[in-house]
């Protein structure tokens, strides 16, 4: 290894006396070691860490203080892929799978650049971080699995990589299932040991158990594979699956490997379903609008267009469900929607004893049949239908 | 007043005239926080406060919900749930992250009765006995932002706790000493420094990047092995091999670079950059054996 010329180790060294300012709490250095942090908060946590001893020692003690785990990805030796085979083998004979395809991906900026590059895009509603707490929906396929795709998958895995494994469920090959047979819930918990945890619970009655430990080398994974007898040959597709995409994700916390591991991407499909956001302004905007208008987004928030449902209404209470939208404020005033906004039905709300006439305050329309109002001066009023008939409770 | 209008699934709830986004409510039942006594007001003013901290003030929607699902959100609601006083999230905080604390204050201290101070103290903090003026304990859980995970927090704010009652002082004193001995041997050298020589090297350095001079740093003036900065970088170890390599070759280049253009010839600036090689290879040996002991 090269040496360092001494006046310039002397002045780094100088650099790191001038200015120690600014150390980053330990939300931000633990972040750093996780690899959590923004491209922006990386470089600013780096350069302060590049300046800082003390902040050095810091993050490499906790680094430190973990136990000891094996890298996976990095660290797959050919030994390993025959154990794999093993597993692979062992797996036939069960009638489903999940195929999980794992690609390598040329090393490159950390998975964070390319949550900022879909920050970017206007078109997008709120990017999931599929690694972090989404709960993603995994569909079991139940039919027949492709020999090959599992085939080329793990052996992409143990393929010497410089620590740098993407793992993404191969989408096509779930969707091209016809019968969708279970339904598991993955959920990344807060972790048993030290790494991040997958752990799957198929919302069926059989429960997969919790790994006592995160991260094994493929050997290791199929010998505590083997001893979860007692799981039906469905979540044993599962178990194995996703196995691997624990291990990865314990490899990533433990900061073995930069990217993070990609939850099944439907998942982001769940989540980011495009919808109609509702809104009242509660303040005067820009725009000179008075206090109570009735707003709608279709960008998940970015803007905002005013609904103009009334003159004399100052609204206060918006709820939707689905297509269907209510729209209550000042003087009974009430208003519904069945599609979304596009057209609007006034609503009056009455029943034999007399008609709502204080200002509406909430709404609930959780139940489309079932809507129920309340008003300023306490009033509550529902209709089991939908708001044809009301009753006064 | 909390004026809590709750209604169907795509919509914006008021809370004291604020204005929550629907997606607060996914977030919440992520969360768990019912399970663990946080309430969904105090949810949603938590994930202000973090997005507070973290953004700037004109940050978009999108990158605010882009930070909120990035969180750890079951970590953050059990760790404030904590801080606001709930037994029955403080009861599930020790069954998961008692024995790791100590374990982990005793990787970090290694001297068993050091390490069981720094735990305990930490547990202290942790529970809170401090009080506010309104009567209500200041826990250290309600510092917790979630961006990294609950056990990582721990160990970090170990370390750091650990470094600035034992380690500051020390390292103040062998650096003054090392400044020293640098200083006696360059007094002790028949040609003094050139004056150039500073500012190319200065130059130079600041032509890295933060995370090439903080893997110099770690490497030259720490003593750490490839393996613990490739752990602390998230990287191959081979990775940091190469890149110390490169590093250490470009900056001489640019040095030499910086030299010439400051007057000084090739011959010279290789030179003044070669003196006292030896004296630097004892130094690095002898910081490292200090560091072993």
């Amino acid at each position: 290894m090269a040496e360092l010329p001494k006046i310039v180790e002397q002045r780094l060294a100088q650099q790191a006396a001038a200015g120690n300012a600014g150390h980053p709490d330990a939300n931000l250095l633990a972040a750093f070691a996780e690899h959590a942090l923004v491209e922006r908060e990386r470089a600013a946590v780096s350069a302060h860490l590049a300046q800082c001893a003390d902040c050095r020692e810091s993050l490499a003690l906790a680094i430190a203080s973990q136990p000891e785990t094996e890298l996976v990805a990095a660290h797959a030796t050919k030994r390993d892929w025959f154990a794999e085979w093993r597993w692979v083998g062992a797996a036939a004979a069960a009638c489903c799978v999940v195929g999980i395809v794992l690609q390598v991906q040329p090393p490159q900026a950390p998975v964070v650049r390319k949550i900022e590059q879909t920050v970017a895009s206007p078109a997008n509603t709120p990017p999931v971080r599929e690694d972090r707490n989404a709960q993603p929906r995994v569909q079991i396929a139940g039919a027949r699995r492709s020999k090959k795709v599992e085939r080329i998958g793990l052996a992409e895995v143990v393929a010497p990589a410089p620590g740098m494994v993407a793992v993404q469920e191969h989408m096509a090959a779930v969707q091209e299932q016809p019968a969708l047979k279970e339904k598991a819930t993955l959920e990344v918990r807060p972790p048993e040991t030290t790494s991040a945890e997958v752990t799957i619970r198929p919302n069926e009655p059989s429960v997969l158990p919790a790994p006592s430990t995160t991260l094994l080398p493929p050997a290791s994974k199929a010998q505590a594979f083997r001893a979860e007898t007692s799981e039906d040959a469905q979540t044993k597709k599962e178990t194995q699956a996703l196995q691997a995409l624990r291990a990865r994700a314990g490899a990533f916390a433990q900061g073995m490997i930069t990217r993070a591991p990609v939850m099944p991407t439907r998942a982001k499909s769940a989540l980011s379903n495009a919808s109609v956001l509702w809104s009242i302004n509660a303040s005067p905007t820009a725009a000179g609008n008075p206090r109570g208008v009735v707003e709608r987004s279709t960008d998940a928030g970015k803007t905002w267009e005013a609904v103009p449902l009334g003159d004399n209404v100052s609204f206060r209470a918006v709820a939707s469900s689905g297509q269907n939208v209510w729209a209550g404020g000042t003087g009974g005033t009430l208003f519904h929607s069945s599609d979304a906004g596009a057209h609007w039905e006034r609503i009056t709300v009455a029943d034999e004893n007399g008609t709502l006439t204080g200002t509406i305050i909430t709404i609930d329309a959780a139940d489309p049949k079932l809507i129920k109002i309340t008003t300023r001066s306490g009033e509550r009023w529902t209709s089991p239908d939908g708001g044809r008939r009301w009753t006064q409770q | 007043m909390k004026q809590a209008v709750e209604s169907g699934a795509r919509v914006w709830v008021r809370i004291d005239n604020r204005r929550i986004p629907a997606y607060f409510d996914d977030l919440y039942a992520k969360s768990g926080g019912e399970r663990y006594g946080l309430g969904f007001a105090d949810f949603a003013t938590i994930l202000e406060e973090v997005a507070r901290q973290y953004l700037s003030a004109d940050a978009t929607p999108a990158e605010v919900a882009e930070l909120h699902h990035s969180l750890r959100l079951e970590e953050l609601a059990l760790a404030r749930a904590c801080a606001n006083g709930s037994e029955a999230a403080w009861e599930y905080f020790l069954n998961r992250y008692r024995q790791k604390l100590y374990d982990a204050a005793g990787a970090i201290a290694r001297e068993e009765s050091v390490a069981r101070e720094l735990a305990d103290s930490l547990y202290t903090d942790l529970f809170g006995t401090r009080q506010s003026e309104d009567g209500r304990r200041i826990s250290k859980l309600a510092s917790y932002t979630g961006r990294g995970s609950l056990e990582g927090w721990l160990r970090t704010v170990l370390a750091q706790e650990y470094v600035n009652r034992y380690r500051r002082q020390s390292r103040l004193v062998s650096f003054d000493e090392k400044v020293q001995t640098l200083q006696q041997r360059e007094a002790r050298t028949d040609v003094p420094a050139d004056p150039r020589l500073e500012p190319a090297v200065d130059a130079a350095l600041r032509e890295l990047s933060a995370e090439e001079r903080l893997i110099l740093a770690s490497y030259y003036l720490d003593g750490r092995t490839l393996a613990e900065i490739a752990r602390m970088l998230g990287v191959h170890e081979s990775t940091i091999s190469r890149r110390v390599e490169r590093i250490t070759a470009s900056l001489r280049k640019r040095i030499v670079h910086g030299l010439r253009e400051r007057g000084m010839d090739a011959r010279a600036a290789g030179e003044a950059l070669n003196a006292d090689v030896r004296d630097l290879t004892l130094d690095v040996r002898a910081r490292l054996q200090e560091k072993k002991t």
